[in-house]
């Protein structure tokens, strides 16, 4: 008996000894198939992909849903160009009606640009604990963590400032959070809330970048601080005017910091329009007049397939294209932007009033294609590549998104004039684009106009300069001239906020603390 | 070659432990008898010396010669099958015995966990099938083979493709997700084969890898016995992974003897079942014409498709059976080889070897499978020392048709060409190029190394270790021809895996009798690991056919991936089974798991269970009564606690996404060329509380006996509660992430399970009869769901919807407008009392011949479009089959025998998808689209054709848009229920002077018939058991086709 206990002893000792020894191993395995938090933010290229990530994030948020960016801020101004019937429902959204399943469910969600700023959040939490000895392999760590702390915050910002011109109140969220499944469901913010950190955020990304880029291949598609300032130019004007809808009268401190601040991008960003000569190489990307662009060209291979620009492209244009393409720009909209006087003509055997238009403006030659069709297209982003070459097939747009851009900036010189009763330097800045880009004599305004005259010429020379930018709505609201120009929005409805967009109520299922926007509150 | 070499192999083993057993010399009385039964002699009998380990076992001639250690002996006489039979010797030298076949299941020894135990004494519940049952059964698997056979097992064959998985689930399915994974439904239990938990979980989906059945690499034919621990207290002993029941697999072992051979092999072929019902040719023509006649407006009526009226256009002059193009008649063969033998000290082996061949009914599908299988034991060290290696290898090679495991002939109900359309030569050939020209080549590797040591350090005392490593690897190899990839150039895949699963398990049992107590107990640890590795490339837009590797592809059209995933699992358990006098049966278990798929917070689980059981019928006043016809009679209950794990392995990480710069119309990896890294916002957050999912079960049960197994009954009722499981929860849109997991889903399982064995027919009867009928009731109900147990709709592959997950409901209820018929008329579409208007979708109201979908919320308005939760959408019904079983009859008479084996699932509801496809495909379109499409042969149908009309079906549905052909409505759910004829099986045995003068030991002779008949409830389901775990029946995967075959068993 005695030898069997010390047999059992034995064996015991043994195997208990293996496995104190690798069983502490054994129920720890980590991944290999992915990088993760814990093994993560440990070098400058780390941190350099996390800041790829926030601005692929980006360029997601704004893409998703037939390039949202462009819905917000163009189609549903509706005059600019005109989305067909394809059975989605999308071009319910050009009547003003933005309850239709489809659209509810995807343009009227935000989740996209939260990840964007969760992804922000991320990195303004850790890259300060990135220290010098972390980041050995940059050459600079304080300026490197400066900089990539500056684009969070810009992205943060930008992030937050598309919201608010969508949505008007939306939560605020600054932390990343430590344990995101007891986080709290957050509350709408009120929109000066979120137009003051759009402006804080702004300000401490301004003080963080430079002018230059370190890395010159960087330059335009990641943030410096000309795109942090055009950003704050946008946000005081839109501040400025659309804080309390009901009044006309802008808030002329925000007016003047507007003001201030794309004069300092002009004096100091080193910026220069493009020569109208190349002017459509602005669309591809990268000119000097690009002040904050997101990436798509296909250098990078980050070209795309359904970019704004493709949906109006034919198959002339990009091969296996349909020959009738979704979108098109109305005939109204050439002719009320570059049509001139019209004038007596002789045809022959008969005198005809023709409104002649004007076809030397580089932007009316450059920018549209198939004029005297019913259906002109916009070729402002057709620069086709194709992948494979060889069998024409696989075609993407390399056109970078254009967010800013210094002609913008200067154009918007014009509005802040006429806010400050200017009327004859609105007057010669609309006259110097004009100018510039070839236009006609006919084109040119006399001096003296009345204010709302020249407001009008205004809104003619952005939607001229800037179509399909994703500005124009907005432009129509700061201004007030939506009146004017879009149907849908009757006074009525701009007063009690119908301009915003409703929230999905899909978000509201988790969240009990949100609340739908007003005006579409028992409409969705 | 095989044959030989084993041959050698095992003499030289017997040499070998030949000189390892020390001879001693006894006072020797040698006696010598043959042993028989009724038919004949039985060779493989074990005759030992009852007390000692003195034994030997019959020859081919049922001989036997024993030495005996003690004059006064008893010897006792045991096969499998038979009962036992102690002798006292009495000093004769001569002793015959005619065995007598045993109906009784209780003398039986089960398998639970780490121990073996008489089913007398048995407290769990349990249930079991012998090799017998199995064997020459046409299936690619022996999982298929459950089918029906076992109570508490629910077998459903939802593909009838050969070498792919059956849905297999005991008491019950718990498995929840929130999209639509078909593969992916029912949750399987733990398979245990020769006690080596098998890796049978898949990180790949069957589209991906070879979706090769992990199962079908065992050769049904090595398997011994089949035990299915159903409750707690057998489980868990398996602690974390027994929630879902485990299936104990013993493979054969050898007999010890001189060497046997035997040889079985059959022959036969696979058919294809009834195709779906079709119009062809100008029959379709007529009805489409007079249907649009009949239903257009006069105006449209002037653009009525070319196609139906220009019936001279070649083109469209047709009369082609698209199904028909497809289908071939399969043959299927097989052929097993065994060996085994033994020779003095113990030393057993067996070798076994087989083919499997079979082709499926669909062009270039099938499954082939060669396996060896080697089985030894021997004894060293005074024969304390027990050496027990297993060794084993299947390779095998599975056709996929065209490649999808949904979509075998990739035309679905909705999408079959009309017949009308001429097929030419380039079409046919491109349409078939995917079966004919394709390369789709999958090979899966199986190796299993075992190595069981037992050592006896007393006859009380026993130490146990078992080792094994599982290799497992297979490739798939992928070609598509140029013409088959729209002219863009062909294409090439490649994907292997690599599994390895190392475990050791070290064990120390202690059994002992003291009086009237009966004690066992067990302490045991182990350890497993196991990793998973795959890797795959592929290119496109090649530029030669005839390149079937990813070679020659242009750089950026290649794309390349590899994979790793791994797991430990540390364990440390323990048993306890004690008796008093063989009536009073305790069992205790406990099991505690540690798993590197937890975080550090939460990485140990414990298992505990218990287990009662009183023999009644060993009390006095039932054994003291003359004429009690109960043998047996036990009452049992148990209730324990068991666990699965979660499928993810890194879960407590905060996973990342590299190339995370995916857009819309861009799959960018990088932003400006710096690769795009970001935290998996989806749903990659660090999960380092989650713990152990749960399962508390009870089981109280009765097994009886009459008549000493005339008459068997056995009957259990069971609750099992899984809390705890993990499901996925929205996170708060502002954290940037969508989902994580949490402990939140709660699942109750409740049932019965009633077996019931009959031997009608006296003994003395040369016509036997032996019937087994067993019967299991579950009904499913989902108990909790994550935020708040709010309703969560599954994100389906369809528009339509059809499925939520719901408090109170079955799992993976269905979701559907309520039809309330068809509107006789306009004027019978109801009205909104306070606008005037009339009921409606978004896109218009109502008309007459459309189907009337209950306004559960009153609006008059329904909305089709809504895939959250909707209004005018209940749950209903369940896809979770709630009865099932089978019922076994053999019939034998002198050489001939007969078996009848039915399988039958009552009380399931189905969801037709296949009808309501049939009808929708012109629902989105005009009548160009209604021509275009095969349809059902209309004049069967009760179908709505003008004002008036009280008809079953609605119109045809021509772009309405009113979506009243939605499969979500409650006109296509149907019940499911069906009994199948499964399997017939006639069989000869030749007699033994036949067999003395051939000089063989057994042949028989056997034609079989598998699915030969099914009586389904549903009329309108071509086979009610080709449902998926989704309960919904799309008429697109394969069908399960009736095999023929004729075989012969021959044992040397």
């Amino acid at each position: 008996m005695k030898n069997i206990y010390k047999n059992i002893t034995v064996v015991v000792v043994i195997f208990a000894a293996t496995c104190f020894s690798s069983c502490k191993k054994l129920l720890t395995e980590e991944p290999r198939n992915s990088t993760y938090l814990e093994v993560f933010w440990k070098s400058g290229r780390d941190a350099r992909s996390a800041i790829a990530g926030n601005y692929a994030l980006l360029r997601d948020a704004v893409t998703d849903k037939n390039n949202r960016y462009y819905m917000y801020g163009d189609a549903i101004a509706k005059q600019y160009f005109t989305i067909q019937y394809a059975g989605d429902g999308l071009e319910g959204i050009q009547s003003g009606d933005f309850t239709f399943q489809y659209n509810i469910n995807s343009l009227a969600n935000w989740t996209k640009y939260y990840k964007a700023i969760a992804m922000s959040n991320t990195v303004l939490l850790n890259v300060p604990k990135m220290t010098d000895a972390i980041l050995k392999d940059v050459e600079n760590p304080t300026t490197f963590r400066k900089e990539a702390l500056g684009q969070a915050y810009f992205i943060r910002a930008l992030s937050y400032f598309m919201m608010t011109r969508v949505w008007g109140d939306v939560p605020i969220v600054t932390e990343a959070y430590d344990d995101p499944i007891s986080a709290p469901h957050l509350p709408r913010s009120p929109k000066a809330a979120v137009m003051k950190l759009v402006e804080d955020d702004c300000h401490k990304a301004a003080q963080l970048l430079s002018w230059n880029y370190t890395n010159t291949g960087d330059a335009k598609v990641t943030a410096n601080k000309g795109s942090v300032y055009a950003l704050l130019a946008h946000l005081y004007l839109w501040r400025a005017t659309m804080t309390d809808p009901t009044s006309s009268t802008p808030n002329m401190t925000d007016v003047n910091s507007a003001d201030t601040t794309i004069n300092a991008v002009i004096a100091n960003g080193g910026y220069k329009q493009t020569d109208t000569a190349r002017y459509g190489t602005t669309f591809i990307g990268r000119s000097t007049d690009g002040i904050f662009e997101i990436n798509m060209s296909d250098n990078t291979l980050e070209g795309s397939n359904r970019s704004i620009g493709t949906e109006f492209l034919n198959n002339a244009y990009v091969n296996g294209y349909p020959t009738n393409p979704r979108f098109y720009v109305p005939k109204s909209y050439l002719d009320n932007h570059f049509g001139l006087e019209g004038e007596w003509v002789w045809s022959g055997t008969e005198w005809q009033w023709i409104v002649s238009v004007d076809k030397g403006d580089v932007r009316y030659k450059n920018n549209f294609a198939y004029v005297d069709t019913e259906r002109p297209m916009s070729i402002k982003y057709s620069n086709v590549v194709y992948r494979n070459p060889g069998q024409k097939l696989d075609a993407v747009l390399s056109n970078n998104m254009i967010i800013f851009r210094l002609s913008d900036l200067l154009l918007l010189k014009a509005e802040i004039a006429l806010y400050k009763n200017d009327t004859q330097t609105a007057t010669d800045i609309i006259n110097g684009f004009r100018k510039r880009n070839g236009a006609s004599a006919k084109a040119i305004l006399p001096n003296g106009m009345s204010k709302g005259d020249v407001f009008y010429e205004y809104i003619l020379e952005r939607g001229k300069e800037m179509f399909l930018e994703g500005h124009l709505f907005y432009d129509l609201l700061r201004t007030r001239m939506y009146d004017q120009f879009i149907d849908w929005l009757t006074t009525d409805r701009f007063g009690r906020g119908g301009y915003y967009w409703p929230v999905d109520p899909a978000l509201f299922r988790e969240n009990p603390n949100l609340k739908q926007t007003p005006y579409w509150l028992g409409k969705v | 070659m095989e044959l030989n070499f084993t041959s050698l192999f095992s003499r030289l083993l017997g040499i070998i432990f030949i000189l390892l057993i020390p001879w001693s010399v006894f006072a020797q009385v040698k006696i010598t008898g043959t042993v028989k039964d009724k038919s004949g002699v039985l060779p493989g009998v074990t005759v030992t010396e009852k007390g000692t380990k003195n034994g030997i076992t019959t020859d081919n001639q049922g001989r036997y010669s024993l030495t005996l250690t003690k004059a006064d002996a008893v010897i006792v006489i045991k096969m499998i099958g038979y009962s036992p039979k102690e002798i006292a010797v009495n000093g004769a030298t001569t002793i015959d015995a005619i065995l007598e076949e045993d109906n009784q299941t209780l003398s039986e020894v089960v398998t639970i966990g780490y121990q073996k135990i008489t089913r007398k004494k048995s407290s769990a519940a349990i249930s079991s099938i012998s090799a017998k049952e199995l064997s020459n059964l046409p299936a690619a698997s022996f999982d298929q083979l459950l089918q029906g056979r076992l109570s508490g097992v629910n077998v459903q064959n939802f593909t009838g493709q050969p070498g792919a998985a059956p849905t297999v689930s005991v008491r019950g399915n718990s498995l929840m997700s929130r999209g639509y994974d078909e593969f992916n439904v029912v949750n399987s239990p733990l398979y245990v084969v020769d006690g080596v938990p098998q890796p049978t979980e898949s990180y790949v989906s069957p589209n991906t890898g070879t979706g090769t059945n992990y199962l079908a690499g065992i050769n049904p034919a090595d398997i011994e016995s089949i035990d299915v621990l159903k409750d707690a207290s057998a489980g868990a002993i398996y602690g974390s992974r027994a929630a879902n029941g485990v299936i104990m697999i013993t493979t054969k072992k050898g007999i010890s003897g001189e060497p046997r051979v035997g040889i079985s092999a059959y022959y036969g072929s696979t058919a294809r079942p009834e195709l779906r019902d079709v119009t062809l040719g100008t029959v379709e023509r007529r009805q489409k014409m007079a249907l649009l006649e009949n239903q257009l407006p006069l105006n449209d009526q002037r653009y009525l498709p070319i196609m139906l009226t220009d019936s001279l256009n070649p083109a469209y002059n047709g009369n082609t059976d698209w199904q028909d193009l497809f289908y071939q008649t399969g043959r299927i063969s097989n052929v097993d080889l065994n060996l085994s033998g033994g020779g003095t000290g113990g030393m057993v082996y067996r070798f076994s070897a087989g083919a499997y061949n079979e082709e499926g009914i669909i062009k270039a599908t099938g499954f082939k499978r060669y396996s060896a299988r080697l089985n030894l034991t021997s004894k060293a060290l005074k024969e304390k020392l027990t050496i027990n290696p297993i060794v084993a290898f299947s390779r095998s090679d599975r056709g996929r048709g065209n490649g999808s495991a949904g979509n075998p002939i990739g035309l679905g109900a909705g999408d079959m060409p009309s017949s009308l359309f001429n097929l030419d030569d380039d079409k046919r050939a491109l349409l078939l190029g995917a079966y004919d020209q394709n390369l789709d080549k999958n090979i899966s590797n199986q190796l299993t190394l075992n190595l069981n040591l037992g050592y006896e350090f007393s006859p009380n005392f026993r130490f146990t270790s078992q080792s094994s490593l599982l290799s497992n690897n297979a490739r798939r190899d992928y070609s598509r021809g140029n013409a088959l990839q729209n002219n863009q150039g062909n294409y090439s895949y490649a994907f292997a895996d690599n599994g390895i699963d190392v475990r050791t398990s070290n064990l120390l049992s202690y059994n002992n009798t003291f009086k009237k107590h009966s004690i066992s107990a067990l302490i045991g640890q182990d350890i497993q690991y196991n990793q998973y590795q795959t890797i795959s490339a592929s290119g496109s837009n090649g530029s030669a056919d005839n390149i079937q590797v990813v070679n020659g592809f242009q750089q950026s059209r290649i794309g390349a991936g590899s994979d790793y995933q791994a797991y430990g699992l540390l364990s440390y358990y323990s048993q306890l089974a004690y008796d008093y006098d063989g009536k009073y049966v305790v069992s205790l278990s406990a099991r505690a798991d540690g798993s590197s798929r937890f975080g550090a917070n939460n990485k140990w689980g414990y298992f505990p269970s218990a287990s009662v059981g009183w023999l009644i019928s060993e009390e006095n006043f039932m054994k003291d009564h003359k004429n009690n016809p109960i043998t047996l009679f036990k009452l049992r209950a148990s209730l324990g606690n068991v666990g699965s794990l979660p499928s993810s392995n890194y879960l407590q990480y905060n996973l990342y996404n590299v190339n995370a710069a995916g857009f819309n119309g861009g799959d960018a990896t990088s932003y400006n060329g710096t690769t795009a890294i970001t935290p998996n916002f989806y749903n990659g957050v660090a999960q380092k509380n989650l713990s152990w999912q749960r399962a508390m079960q009870w089981n109280v049960g009765t097994d009886i006996e009459l008549k000493g197994g005339k008459y068997a009954f056995s009957f259990d009722v069971y609750n099992k509660e899984t809390s705890l499981e993990l499901f996925s929860v929205n996170l708060p849109v502002t954290t940037g992430y969508d989902l994580a997991m949490t402990n939140s889903v709660g699942v109750r399982n409740a049932g019965a399970e009633l077996t019931i064995a009959a031997n009608p027919l006296p003994t003395s009867s040369p016509f036997k009869w032996f019937s087994r009928l067993n019967i299991s009731y579950n009904k499913n109900q989902i108990m909790s769901l994550p935020n708040g147990g709010r309703d969560l709709v599954m994100s389906g592959e369809r528009f339509d919807k059809s499925h939520i997950l719901s408090v109170g409901s079955p799992i993976n209820a269905f979701y559907l407008y309520k039809t309330r018929g068809v509107f006789r008329s306009d004027a019978d579409v109801p009205v909104n009392p306070f606008t005037g208007e009339k009921y409606r979708n978004s896109n218009g109201t109502y008309l007459g011949g459309m189907f009337y979908f209950e306004d559960l919320d009153g609006d008059y308005f329904t909305d089709v479009f809504n895939d959250g939760i909707n209004p005018d959408k209940l749950p209903y019904g369940d896809p979770n089959p709630k009865y099932t079983g089978g019922w076994v009859n053999n019939f034998s008479y002198k050489n001939w025998s007969l078996g009848i084996f039915a399988t039958f699932t009552f009380d399931r509801d189905v969801l037709n998808l296949f009808e309501s496809d049939r009808f929708s495909n012109s629902s989105a379109g005009n009548a160009a689209d209604f021509s275009r499409y095969s349809v059902p042969d209309l004049a069967k149908l009760d179908l709505w054709r003008k004002q008036g009309d009280n008809a079953e079906y609605a119109k045809i549905d021509i772009g309405s848009y009113r979506y009243y052909y939605t499969s979500a409505q409650t006109f296509f759910l149907e019940k499911g229920g069906y009994l199948r004829i499964k399997s017939v099986n006639l069989g000869y045995d030749l007699g033994q002077r036949t067999l003395k003068r051939l000089g063989l030991t057994k042949v028989r002779i056997f034609g079989l018939v598998d699915n030969l008949a099914m009586f389904q409830q549903s009329k309108r389901l071509p086979d009610a058991e080709a449902v998926n775990g989704f309960g919904e029946y799309n008429g697109a995967g394969y069908p399960i086709p009736k095999k023929y075959t004729f075989g012969l068993d021959i044992q040397f």
